[in-house]
């Protein structure tokens, strides 16, 4: 039923006495209101209003124990002539662009090998989803860590398999990163669900009828399966785009907080942490978030921006 | 399927939420306060590992017992992030009533105000007549006290001694000066098992450099908190520890890297049994060897240059809040905490080798062997050290990751000495001057 179904409904109840009708809308106005309060006051208490400071502290030196001080862009600018800074970004980058459409690419792939109506399919969806709440969190860090280690399970395996001087995954700096990346493709749990969902929406006979049609497995996932998912594709990608610029917990834990192997695990977060609380540079820390907010934002601009080129919605469909 | 409107709304208002919460947030500490009343409720707070902290939380529990109306609220945490931890408390106006400090951190902390003048309970609540005189004077900072040192500890050599044995050799003279101890390990590689290293790589140990530094007759830090060091220094030293890596005598820049990314007393090269040699603070002694099978021995960091390089620091103070309302109770606990006969038992020599006379007496013989080792150790060796008088400058914590940062470089990208050591001088630099 559509909202004005609904409003046709409500009226004629409302209809006998006009004027009444005017103070009910305006009680039930404050009533909403008063429902949202707790939530509304939460929301200048503690996101807006610390947004606000952030963003004003963004542009003083603040050292957390002694008062502001007003340095106007100074923050920003040294920022750019910061080489740890700098690094923080080709690390964050390479991670946010290899891991999300890896992670999407897998997810996709095993929401459709789930969706084909396997044996014990409630057990598989169960136990793909745990890394992805689990994912995030201390624990699955420390045991990456374990795992990856020199004398780990990891290298144990390979070494079973004939591979005797696999490199040192979590301590050369040419591979940390990508044992992190790792890590985050594993987590595919979430976006996989979201797909599986979209999955079991497409209607049979599109497949029932291409098939009719004479149309093979590949044809069949680029012309129905793919252009019917991509606004989930899209959905994924916004959300798992911005948790990727964000992520911080396997960095830190992984690297004991220091972003190494000589710098080579250190996501923008991890410095942003590293400069305000190890080096109480507040302000510092203040302007790099800002930053990331800003990139974050236009990074998912685009993606939306981009969507009215690549994303189907049947609604549309002529 | 969904719409395209109801989409772009739920989707544009989640990413929103997703992107501003998280990062934008401040974190809160642990709220601060303690009750008023005769009931007292302190906060203690400390940094360390498992047996450090049931023997500190025994303390207080024996406290708790004698003085009914005091209780106590634990906080504890690894090294890692417990300045951090600090920071965010004292910038919500709640740090802990008492906490443990450093001697890297006591000239920062005092400079902001941020502790107790505790000088009117010395001598009185707190008996330090019998104390230690260089660990007295480390927690006296322009003549008020500040912190009292919970023990005394000197960086130095650790060895796996059973090793040593078995490969038909002694562990080195105690005048080994570093040119001894390089042709020492060279000649001890030859005789251990595969995949045991000689020493580990403690290149990038701020302790240890300042050892390095000192013998030459200087200090790490100026009076003012500037740097005393010159990038020449941090070559030579750098260079003498790559020297020892190309002929295969310390272990691999990855490992020193997995050791560093650990940061725990089981990670390290010398209790995995992976190298005989490490180099780190004297109470150690008996935390590694709690955790090994092989016998740890210990001897002072190889000399060099005219005078001594090694010093006795206050492994840890306790120090009081400056906003604490509670300041006689906190002055009986740690009295409690350095001179009861009880305490100082279940204590022994965990956080280094205790300054009152009358305690180092009391538990020398309920000591473990590997304990009174440390006492004989100090005992031995405290007289040839040279104290330190200057302090730690705000940003020797950085400029110690700086330094980590500098020596890994080397093995692992491939970066020459100079280079290190030049960016390593850059770094410190700008932790200091920021």
């Amino acid at each position: 039923m559509t909202a004005a179904q609904l409003r046709d409904q409500a009226t004629p109840s409302a209809k006998p006495a006009k004027r009444r009708g005017m103070t009910q809308r305006r009680r039930e106005a404050i009533a909403g209101y008063v429902f949202i309060l707790p939530w509304l006051l939460g929301a200048i208490g503690l996101t807006l209003g610390p947004m606000a400071a952030s963003l004003w502290l963004s542009f003083t030196r603040y050292d957390l124990l002694s008062a502001p001080k007003w340095i106007g862009v100074q923050n920003y600018v040294n920022l750019f002539a910061d080489d740890r800074y700098l690094k923080s970004v080709r690390v964050t980058l390479v991670y946010v662009c290899v891991s999300v459409p890896l992670k999407l690419a897998f997810a996709l792939l095993l929401a459709m090998l789930l969706n084909r109506g396997l044996r014990g399919l409630n057990l598989y969806r169960a136990a793909f989803y745990v890394p992805s709440l689990l994912g995030s969190s201390v624990a699955i860090a420390i045991l990456w860590r374990q795992l990856f280690d020199s004398d780990g399970v990891v290298d144990k395996i390979l070494s079973g398999l004939g591979w005797h001087n696999p490199p040192d995954w979590l301590t050369d700096p040419h591979y940390a990163l990508s044992t992190l990346i790792i890590l985050a493709v594993w987590e595919f749990g979430s976006p996989m669900i979201i797909f599986l969902a979209g999955l079991r929406q497409i209607p049979r006979e599109f497949y029932e009828a291409a098939r009719v049609d004479g149309a093979g497995i590949m044809p069949q996932f680029f012309k129905i399966t793919l252009p019917l998912l991509t606004p989930l594709v899209l959905f994924n990608l916004v959300l798992q785009l911005i948790g990727s610029f964000q992520a911080f917990t396997p960095a830190y834990v992984v690297s004991g907080g220091s972003g190494g192997p000589v710098d080579s695990t250190l996501f923008y977060t991890l410095y942003l942490y590293q400069q305000s609380f190890g080096n109480l540079h507040m302000g510092y820390g203040a302007a790099m978030a800002w930053i990331l907010l800003v990139v974050i934002a236009i990074f998912t601009g685009g993606v939306f921006f981009s969507s009215r080129y690549w994303v189907f919605y049947m609604d549309q469909a002529r | 399927m969904l719409s395209r409107r109801d989409f772009l709304r739920t989707g544009a208002a989640a990413s929103a939420a997703a992107a501003a919460i998280p990062i934008l947030d401040a974190c809160s500490g642990v709220a601060g306060g303690s009750g008023g009343g005769s009931a007292v409720k302190l906060q203690l707070a400390w940094w360390g590992g498992n047996d450090r902290a049931k023997r500190t939380q025994q303390v207080v529990s024996l406290f708790e017992k004698k003085h009914k109306k005091v209780t106590f609220a634990n906080q504890f945490s690894a090294w890692d992030g417990y300045w951090q931890k600090l920071d965010t408390e004292a910038a919500g106006g709640g740090l802990p009533d008492i906490l443990q400090m450093d001697m890297g951190y006591i000239g920062q902390y005092t400079k902001r105000d941020q502790l107790f003048d505790m000088s009117k309970y010395q001598g009185k609540t707190i008996s330090l007549d019998d104390f230690d005189k260089s660990q007295l004077q480390q927690g006296t900072v322009d003549g008020k006290l500040y912190g009292v040192s919970l023990g005394g500890n000197i960086a130095a050599t650790l060895y796996n001694q059973t090793m040593i044995e078995k490969a038909g050799m002694t562990p080195p003279a105690p005048t080994t000066t570093w040119e001894q101890f390089a042709s020492y390990l060279s000649k001890l590689s030859k005789k251990l098992p595969h995949g045991v290293y000689a020493a580990d790589d403690t290149s990038g140990e701020i302790p240890e450099f300042e050892t390095w530094v000192r013998q030459s007759g200087k200090e790490l830090w100026t009076s003012d908190g500037k740097i005393a060091f010159t990038e020449n220094d941090v070559r030579e030293w750098l260079q003498y520890w790559a020297d020892l890596r190309k002929s295969g005598l310390i272990i691999t820049g990855s490992m020193a890297a997995a050791e560093a990314q650990d940061g725990t007393n089981q990670g390290t090269v010398l209790v995995k049994g992976k190298a005989v040699f490490t180099s780190t603070w004297s109470n150690f002694l008996g935390q590694y060897q709690i955790l090994m099978k092989d016998k740890v021995g210990m001897m002072r960091n190889p000399l060099g240059g005219k005078q001594a390089g090694d010093y006795v620091k206050a492994s840890q103070l306790w120090s009081t809040s400056a906003k604490t309302e509670q300041s006689s109770d906190i002055a009986q606990f740690i009295d409690f905490f350095i001179h009861d006969p009880a305490a100082v038992k279940i204590l022994g020599l965990e956080r280094g080798v205790p300054g009152s006379a009358k305690t180092r007496a009391l538990i020398k013989p309920t000591l473990k062997p590997y304990d009174a080792a440390q006492i004989d150790f100090f005992d031995n060796n405290s007289g040839k050290t040279r104290p330190k008088t200057v302090l730690d400058p705000a940003g020797s914590g950085p400029i110690g990751d700086a330094m980590t940062r500098a020596a890994q470089s080397i093995p692992l990208s491939g970066k020459s000495v100079a280079s290190a050591a030049a960016k390593f001088m850059e770094d410190a630099q700008k932790a200091l001057s920021s």
